[in-house]
């Protein structure tokens, strides 16, 4: 069964004759603990496409439903707390609050949901010891590496142990070895905890960690990957795809 | 985009921000012409006795309202500025040159400060009347109608001198352009460390604080301590000089150290952190102390200074009808020669006399010692004493119901003296005799001490001595006099003869002849006599006195209106500068999962925290202060002074609400299309 299903989703915007279409009906299906990637050249709508399927935008027209829940007519603060209990988010540049520790930054989403101290040293614990980052709690962000503040970002996200975890360009700050690290987290979380993972990426080699990857191009669905082989190979299909969806030469002539 | 377009555009953008620069502006000239235009109304200073008075009070409450408005627009600008350096940076990154962006700002400046002075100006003319009606209302005048009042040198004086602190401001920000170093991005966060110092500081700002206050509860014993300690009589103005510097001190360091201090501290305390939104609360609340703390102590200081002055003004008018209720308590106290000529003088203007009380008071040579708590050594007064017996005194009690009751036996008596109070404490320290120089009666059994005198203080040369009535009827008859306390009800009328019989009496005393032993009445002036006056009315007197404070109220309530308004504004300013760093938290903890109700109450909290920290340490200052006061000026009330800071509390809870709602718009503005996940 589908665990994030988008139907027939629109999103428009401007207004009169200045209408610009960022999403025009796109439709497709997540199974629970996927790994997938949402690839496409620039202005694509992929953003915008997150942004509904995280809530944090209506859409003009068409219903997102997440573990069978319809979303699309849920109220504000149901939005918020489903939000804060079943979503996780990792940004491309970060987004960690620069007054708080490292520590204060991953426990933010259980402070939110006021979870009882001795559970959030508990998870902060697990989380962190998972992420390599037990000797940088105290730390501020400005203090660690750009590579250590991902992963901050990343706790951050997996503190509350959710369901579906988003992530944009989350790699797009990163120096290769630490994308790799990162890539590898996710993999591992997406592995170990079942975690459904949906990355929006630019870059072949992040999406390559991806089992599954949906091109769009001008708000459309224009193409779907799906990792059979090695993920040398699965590298080569996307630079391929992302070639086309590019050019476009090479699947306009059939 | 053309210059004037780009000037109109940014007038436009930034009016919300500005909206209270506006307002405190417009306000503050508002207040000032409407000063000004009272000076020039020939009527309204004709009202007061002395004309000198009124314009000096105006023309210092106009200097005040001119350094307050000159300080606030430097600082609002400082920082209105600081809030547009990336709109600076960005101009001259695309080549606009300095001179060019000084304009447009000059210019801005120029814009606004003509719509303040137009509005200011104009509300000013409005509300003339208005104005005029309420400082009637607290000179207590009736008989002057409020009217509308205009004069052209007043409105050229106000639009003069605003108009060129508008245009100082303009190069004000010129140079503020010129010295603004390139940034474009926002600054982040100051490092939340800790010095080898902050413990200490902080520790002592506490440590003063608590002193200043402590000494300030406890003003006489901390005098007294101090003049046994060190064998000195300066207690009074040592101290006074400790409290002041130990809390100005100590407020900036618990601002600077000890608050940020206490915040890092909670933070660490992670049961209490660990909740909701209090992790962020409490770093912002951190940099707000962080970057506001001068800011805060000097609105603390200056609330507290208002507080003072207001709640002495009102002490000033309790004080003063207190001491008129002393001097003159009834309509008329005439003395027993002139009493014929008074009746006359009533009866043929109608004036029904409701009660006549007679008493007579006898002049003694005296000696006695009382002890001063401020003082290590006795005060020795040797001015003859004024005695009445404890029938008259009972008398008087009727028409001042604030006597205290005596109870007195033969041989006893009780001292009435101005500045009872400074020696009511140490009472079993008096020396308990007082000597006269009356053969019968050589010495008198002191039993206690009074600030209040029985049928006005004039009656008594210098101190009063009540004594039961056999004493009294022992003592000599030479230095005798009997006096009339008539009572009538004040109308206008009433009010025109008792001033009609003031200028009649005027200058006529009584004369005392001291001579070795005695005190003897006498015809006329010698060297060293001592004198009583004929006749003293009490509505005159009365109505003067309330136009002063009525008038002096007036302009300190106008003058705090101007300085809550000018101190509120600045620190909306400094609240909407940073409501950028709200907006990146805003959008991130909408992300993982935060309900807007949830910030926005953070916001609401964050905000009115800063604007009632002032007010709340400004409160204890004046408090204190005004302890002090009510110490040394006979335990007068507070009321006044509390009601104030409760309207500071009010006006800085609005100050509050409007910065909480300004924020959450800025901080809830529609992002930009698919801005959400970056």
């Amino acid at each position: 069964m589908a665990f994030i299903e988008a139907r027939n989703l629109r999103k428009l915007y401007g207004r009169g004759g200045n209408l610009v279409t960022a999403i025009g009906g796109l439709s497709f299906t997540i199974e629970a603990g996927e790994f997938v990637g949402i690839m496409g050249p620039s202005g694509a709508g992929k953003s915008t496409l997150l942004n509904l399927l995280a809530t944090l935008d209506q859409p003009t027209s068409g219903e997102v439903l997440i573990d069978q829940e319809n979303l699309t007519y849920l109220s504000k603060a149901a939005l918020a707390k489903f939000r804060r209990q079943r979503l996780g988010f990792i940004f491309q540049d970060f987004n960690l609050l620069p007054g708080l520790t490292v520590e204060e930054n991953i426990v933010l989403p259980l402070t939110l949901a006021h979870t009882p101290l001795a559970q959030i040293q508990t998870a902060c614990q697990t989380v962190s010891r998972i992420l390599g980052l037990t000797d940088l709690l105290t730390a501020a962000p400005d203090e660690i590496s750009l590579g250590q503040q991902q992963r901050v970002a990343c706790a951050r996200a997996m503190i509350t142990q959710p369901q579906l975890l988003f992530a944009d360009e989350p790699t797009g700050s990163l120096d290769s070895q630490a994308a790799t690290e990162l890539l590898q987290y996710l993999t591992a979380i997406n592995q170990r905890e079942h975690t459904t993972i949906l990355l929006v990426t630019h870059d072949a080699f992040t999406a390559s960690f991806c089992q599954r990857i949906i091109f769009i191009k001008d708000g459309m669905l224009f193409a779907e990957l799906r990792r059979q082989k090695t993920r040398a190979a699965f590298f080569q299909q996307v630079i391929d795809m992302q070639a086309t969806i590019g050019g476009g030469q090479k699947y306009d002539l059939f | 985009m053309t210059f004037s377009k780009l000037l109109f555009k940014n007038v436009k953008q930034h009016l919300n921000e500005s909206v209270a620069y506006l307002l405190a502006c417009a306000i503050a000239i508002m207040i000032y012409f409407s000063f000004n235009v009272m000076t020039h109304a020939p009527h309204l200073v004709t009202l007061i006795a002395e004309p000198a008075q009124l314009l000096g009070v105006f023309a210092f409450a106009k200097v005040v309202i001119c350094l307050l408005v000159l300080t606030f627009m430097a600082a609002a600008n400082t920082v209105l500025l600081q809030q547009r350096r990336q709109e600076l940076t960005l101009l001259k990154v695309l080549g606009s040159s300095r001179f060019s962006i000084a304009s447009l700002f000059f210019l801005e400046q120029i814009l606004f400060g003509g719509v303040a002075l137009l509005l200011g100006v104009g509300l000013g003319l409005l509300l003339t009347r208005l104005f005029t009606l309420i400082l009637l209302r607290f000179m207590q005048v009736t008989q002057v109608a409020p009217q509308f009042l205009f004069s052209w040198t007043a409105l050229g004086q106000t639009v003069g001198i605003f108009c060129c602190f508008f245009l100082l401001m303009g190069l004000y920000d010129v140079l503020l352009i010129q010295r603004q170093p390139l940034r474009l991005r926002p600054d982040t966060n100051a490092a939340d460390t800790t010095r080898w110092f902050t413990w200490p500081f902080a520790l002592i700002g506490v440590v003063l604080t608590a002193l200043g206050f402590g000494m300030a509860q406890k003003f006489f014993q901390t005098i007294q301590f101090y003049n046994r300690f060190f064998n000195t009589n300066s207690g009074l103005l040592v101290i006074l000089a400790s409290i002041l510097g130990f809390v100005v001190l100590g407020l900036a360091l618990i601002y600077r150290w000890s608050l940020p201090l206490l915040v890092r501290q909670l933070r660490r305390h992670q049961r209490w952190a660990y909740q909701g939104l209090r992790p962020v609360m409490l770093v912002n609340l951190r940099r707000d102390l962080h970057e506001n703390a001068m800011a805060l102590w000097v609105i603390t200081l200056t609330i507290a200074s208002t507080l003072v002055i207001l709640g002495s003004i009102a002490m000033g008018r309790e004080i003063l009808q207190r001491s008129l209720d002393n001097t003159s308590p009834t309509a008329i106290t005439v003395a027993d020669d002139a009493f014929p000529a008074v009746q006359r003088t009533l009866k043929q203007e109608g004036i029904h006399v409701e009660a006549d009380h007679v008493a007579t008071f006898k002049l003694v040579p005296s000696a006695f010692q009382l002890q001063s708590f401020l003082r290590l050594h006795p005060m020795i007064e040797t001015l003859p004493l004024t005695v009445i017996s404890l029938s008259d005194y009972r008398q008087a009690q009727q028409f001042q119901p604030t006597l205290p009751r005596l109870q007195l036996t033969t041989g006893e008596g009780v001292i009435l003296k101005q500045e009872a109070n400074y020696f009511t404490l140490p009472l079993q320290t008096v020396t308990q005799t007082v000597h006269l120089k009356d053969p019968q009666v050589p010495q008198v059994k002191l039993v206690g001490i009074s600030g209040q005198f029985a049928f006005g203080t004039l009656r008594y040369v210098s101190s009063g001595l009540v004594v039961a009535d056999q004493t009294f009827a022992q003592l000599r008859d030479e230095g005798a006099v009997r006096y009339h306390a008539l009572a009538f009800t004040q109308t206008q009328h009433s009010l025109t003869v008792s001033r009609q019989l003031l200028k009649q009496f005027d200058n006529r005393l009584i004369y005392f002849k001291a001579t070795k032993n005695k005190l003897k009445r006498q015809a006329q002036r010698t060297t060293g006599a001592y004198t009583l006056p004929v006749l003293t009315a009490r509505y005159p007197t009365q109505v003067s006195d309330q136009m002063g404070y009525g008038l002096l109220i007036y302009v300190c309530l106008f003058l705090s209106c101007v300085f809550m308004l000018v101190s509120g504004g600045m620190m909306l300013l400094k609240q909407l500068g940073n409501s950028s760093q709200l907006q990146q938290q805003y959008r991130l903890l909408t992300k993982i999962g935060l309900a807007s109700v949830d910030l926005k109450k953070m916001i609401r909290w964050q905000v009115g925290f800063l604007f009632e920290l002032p007010v709340l340490f400004g409160s204890c200052c004046a408090y204190f202060a005004l302890h002090i006061l009510s110490v040394l000026l006979f335990g007068t009330s507070l009321k006044l002074a509390l009601f104030i800071a409760g309207g500071y509390v009010v006006v800085y809870g609005g100050f509050s609400h409007i910065t909480t709602q300004l924020i959450w718009q800025r901080v809830t503005k529609k992002e930009s299309r698919s801005d959400s996940f970056n």
